[in-house]
């Protein structure tokens, strides 16, 4: 069974301009062990997706259908001092802009000890030592030290170090990502992605990765959800998403990523606006942007499972498949940088 | 070829409120650019690169330096002609939902550097706005919308549009594409392109996104903490580093190809404040090749090949390679 | 915790202009201006209760303060000889005070010197404030150093004795009101224009108007002008009560607007000396009028700031 089992959920939001279906259906599994990717450009319901599980959504959201169930329990219907309960102990959340997350009147150290304190019923002395081994865990040197710094004497990447810290202290079963390197620099989100892959691998936690970097999910991600316009469009590993994406939306993306834009296709018309999500298109809400969009697309779309557990959500998952054969007859796509 | 863009020694420091220490963004840069050709400035956050790229404009006054446009001395200018001068040099900015006023309709946008830089009157500017518009692949009834009802990417393009209005031959690029969702980034890469070619229009293009700026560069300068460490041919920097620094952030680039694995080099720590830059080599603290003598003076670029320098003491006897650091372990799905 | 991104997703929801198709009518400009504002108007009085409310009570005192010569035909400077400290009945609704006035007449007439006057001196430092915030804010330097420290002074005198000693040592006393309270308020519109300013000047499209060319005047006006308005209708709205307030109070001390002219606060202290005697309708009445006002005004701000708020959509 999954640690983490989230279906058909459903978020209405309240706009002036009339209900926004924020999310329409969402359903993703994360097992022990695993990091999973939760992609999608800006607006897609990503965030949105993990606040619902967490129960922090704002006044004008709220679920209208679906569960989320954590180790067979459903968080959702769960009186908010429960899920309280979870929320820092079982469940654990790291979030982009790590400083505003940390207490500003309280050091670092002192904050990690508290949350281990009160979900571990750890003595004093004890919580205090657990926070100094916590921050050696995630690299930080001279961690007795750091423990009495305040989060505005942090550079970015050392707090976001601290927000682990502060994450795994209780040894969570699941952590939430959102965004967690976003706005740092390449060579430490290389140190901080590290960290957390080698955290996950050795006491067994399992992440659900919120990001829009497609290299963050290709090289630390096992599995990938894609998100559009508040569903999953596409399911699958990550071989099997990057090397046969089956969505025609999923295939944009890994498209985007590979640009190197030597090849003389002329620019088009940008058609990029986002869904307008209080009033969706019937049936597959990509349909706007598709370029393969046919007349059958009106029609609801359904979950087809192409094998091996990769799904997608369109009428002609096997379509795609033949297009990519003939693209990469015509052309060897590029790599990277340097590759 | 002559050069378009010549700056020189250019040094740009800020005043720390409150205490009398300043902060060295930009250390002594130099900066050429032939007509029609892009520069591209790598660089993380702190290294300087923006701060380069507003003295070329003199959008800030450098410290020291000197800067040409065309052979034209932009420093000396007096304000009405630094005014007149940003007819000819533009720049498109970093977050087009910040940089374009939210108060102001995309048409008042697109037509006020018309309104400020040319004779037209209220017709010919609405006809040159429907040219720009078409220019940047959007269409005219954009003009009649505020900034809010766009996407990123179309705002992006309209931001191009304004850069574009009075057929500037310069344009700085602060990140044009890196507040821009994935899908329609190669969207906004393209028409840059192709306007650099139809008008030839000479580029700096600032990213830290290695990706694009291989994709956009004739040529690459690598800053760290003020100071350009390596450059040269986009294809040699990017594809054969030789400053520690340059090889550090190239591996840390994430390719979108799992199972691809680089050899990696993991820096210790994080770029360090630019109030206490450490004399000599910027990188020594960090680096796990220095030695003695990368604390004195700063390295000059030692040349690799033709055009290609790195700014590294250890460059003229080849013991420059960053050791690899243990790739991570290829994930299986279990 | 920060706040759950709930804006993110909701500003997603705006209705997006579908890509291909231009829209049916695109010049929604010019002709439909008044109509467009009308209906703007009424989104916001049916946007909450105190919107409905302040709106209202502003636009009654407003109407009935105009039409205050047709719509009261009594004039409140006649005297009934016979009729001293008569109490409300048909003939008098408000009754007449202790020169035989009628105070309904008064009341009414009243609304147009209390309003002329708040109006009047507001506008005034709203130009003066705004133009020299802007400046300040901007240019900074030495003028913005002296300006500050001025409007230190100015700020440090308590704001009703310093009203009191300008408006007893003139001749002219409305002019003499005018200026002290535009004096006042000059101060409260110039910080907050400076601040709003200071936090727009490093605005990035405050950059990329200096990148295009623009000349410092016209990066105020047009680029950052426009964005100060918020704060500024909200303020607007809290200084209109504040003076309406300082108006009556001036009167009521003594000073300023005098009997038998018809202002609230002169009402107000020239009837307070019969209510011992239980003659209340003299004072109550103008009193009552003069809160009902304010409480407006103060419910108008209110209802703007929440309208305005960003996070509302």
């Amino acid at each position: 069974m999954a640690l983490l089992s989230i279906k058909d959920l459903r978020v209405h939001i309240d706009t002036p301009n009339g209900t926004a279906h924020a999310l329409n259906g969402v359903s993703i599994e994360v097992g022990e062990h695993e990091i999973v990717g939760l992609i999608g450009e800006t607006g897609a319901g990503k965030s949105l997706t993990a606040w619902s599980v967490l129960g922090l959504l704002g006044p004008r959201a709220r679920v209208v259908d679906g569960t989320a169930s954590f180790e067979g329990v459903d968080l959702l219907t769960m009186p908010e001092r429960r899920r309280r309960r979870i929320r820092g102990k079982d469940l654990a959340v790291i979030v982009q802009n790590p400083r505003g997350a940390l207490d500003p009147l309280r050091s670092v150290g002192r904050q990690i000890a508290m949350t281990n304190r009160r979900h571990r019923g750890t003595g004093r002395a004890t919580a205090k030592q657990n926070a100094i081994q916590a921050l050696r865990d995630v690299g930080i040197s001279d961690p007795a030290r750091r423990a009495k710094a305040f989060a505005h004497q942090l550079s970015g990447g050392m707090a976001q170090r601290v927000l682990i810290a502060l994450a795994m202290i209780n040894e969570p079963k699941l952590i939430i990502a959102d965004e967690p390197t976003t706005g740092l620099d390449l060579t430490v989100q290389a140190q901080i992605l590290d960290l957390l892959r080698a955290r996950v691998d050795a006491t067994g936690s399992a992440v659900l990765l919120i990001t829009h970097d497609l290299g963050v999910v290709a090289n630390y991600c096992d599995r990938v959800a894609v998100m559009f316009a508040g569903r999953i469009v596409e399911e699958g590993t990550v071989a099997q998403i990057f090397g046969n994406p089956r969505h025609p939306y999923t295939r944009s993306l890994v498209a985007a990523s590979r640009e190197t834009l030597d090849e003389e296709v002329s620019d088009e018309a940008d058609r990029s606006e986002p869904p307008n999500l209080v009033d969706l298109p019937a049936g597959c809400h990509f349909r706007p942007r598709c370029p393969f969009a046919v007349d059958a697309c009106a029609t609801p779309v359904p979950l087809v499972d192409v094998g091996g557990g990769h799904r997608a959500l369109c009428h002609f998952p096997e379509e795609l498949r033949k297009q990519q054969r003939n693209d990469l007859d015509r052309a060897e796509v590029g790599g990277g940088v340097g590759s | 070829m002559s050069e378009h863009i010549e700056a020189r020694g250019v040094v740009k420091s800020f005043s720390v409120r409150g205490s009398r220490s300043l902060v060295k963004a930009v250390n002594g840069v130099d900066i050429v650019i032939p007509r029609g050709r892009t520069l591209g400035l790598v660089g993380e956050s702190g290294s300087g690169k923006s701060t380069v790229g507003r003295c070329l404009l003199r959008l800030l006054e450098p410290t020291a330096g000197a800067i040409r446009h065309g052979g034209e001395d932009i420093l000396a200018m007096r304000p009405e002609a630094l005014r007149r001068h940003r007819a000819r040099a533009a720049m498109v900015f970093q977050d087009p939902y910040e940089s374009l006023n939210p108060r102001m309709r995309i048409r008042s946008l697109v037509e006020e550097p018309l309104m400020l830089h040319t004779d037209l009157g209220a017709s010919g500017r609405r006809r040159r706005a429907g040219e720009l518009m078409r220019m940047v692949r959007l269409e005219e009834f954009h003009l009649d919308r505020y900034p809010h009802e766009l996407s990123g990417g179309q705002l992006q393009r309209i931001g191009i549009a304004r850069a574009l209005a009075t057929e500037p031959e310069f344009l700085v690029l602060d990140e044009p594409t890196s507040s821009l969702d994935l899908s329609v980034r190669a969207g906004v890469l393209r028409l840059l392109k192709r306007l650099q070619r139809e008008h030839q229009i000479t580029f700096l293009f600032i990213s830290h996104d290695l990706t694009t700026v291989a994709a956009m560069s004739d040529e690459v300068a690598v800053m760290y903490l003020g100071t350009v460490i390596e450059r040269g041919p986009a294809a040699e920097v990017l594809g054969n580093p030789q400053h520690p620094y340059s090889q550090a952030l190239l591996s840390a680039a994430l390719s979108v190809d799992p199972g691809e694995r680089r050899t990696r080099h993991v820096l210790e720590g994080e770029t360090p404040s630019p109030v206490d830059i450490p004399s000599g080599c910027p990188l020594a603290p960090r680096c796990p090749l220095q030695r003695d003598d990368c604390r004195g003076a700063l390295p000059p670029l030692h040349e690799i090949s033709p055009g290609h320098g790195a700014a590294c003491v250890r460059v003229p006897e080849g013991t420059n390679q960053l050791p690899a650091t243990a790739p991570l372990p290829i994930v299986t799905a279990s | 915790m920060s706040t759950p991104p709930n804006d993110k997703a909701a500003a997603s929801a705006r209705p997006m202009p579908d890509a291909g198709t231009p829209p049916a009518h695109v010049d929604h400009d010019r002709p439909g201006r008044p109509k467009a504002a009308a209906r703007g108007l009424w989104r916001f009085m049916t946007s909450s209760m105190a919107a409905f409310t302040g709106t209202t009570i502003v636009l009654a005192f407003v109407v009935v303060g105009a039409l205050a010569d047709v719509l009261v035909r009594t004039d409140p400077l006649q005297v009934f000889g016979s009729d001293l400290l008569h109490p409300p009945s048909a003939e008098h609704w408000f009754g007449t005070d202790g020169n035989g006035m009628d105070v309904f007449a008064r009341t009414i007439h009243a609304i147009q010197i209390d309003l002329v006057i708040s109006v009047t001196a507001v506008a005034i430092s709203i130009v003066v404030g705004v133009a020299l915030g802007l400046v300040a804010g901007y240019r900074g330097g030495w003028f913005e150093m002296v300006l500050l420290r001025v409007m230190d002074v100015l700020q440090a005198f308590p704001a009703l004795i310093l009203a009191l000693a300008v408006v007893a040592a003139s001749q002219e006393s409305i002019a003499a009101v005018i200026f002290v309270i535009a004096l006042l308020d000059i101060p409260v519109f110039i910080r907050m224009t400076r601040g709003q300013v200071l936090s727009l000047r490093d605005a990035m499209y405050v950059e990329a108007a200096r990148a295009t060319g623009n000349k410092p005047w016209r990066i105020m006006w047009r680029h950052i002008m426009p964005n100060t308005l918020p704060p500024l209708i909200i303020q607007t709205a809290v200084r209109l009560a504040w003076s309406v307030m300082i108006v009556s109070s001036l009167a009521f001390v003594g000073v300023g607007i005098q009997v038998p002219t018809p202002e609230w606060g002169a009402m107000i202290r020239h009837g307070s000396a019969y209510v011992t005697s239980g003659q209340w309708w003299p004072s109550v009445f103008p009193g009552l009028a003069l809160m009902l006002l304010v409480l407006g005004f103060n419910l108008l701000a209110d209802a703007i700031q929440d309208h305005l708020d960003p996070r509302k959509d």
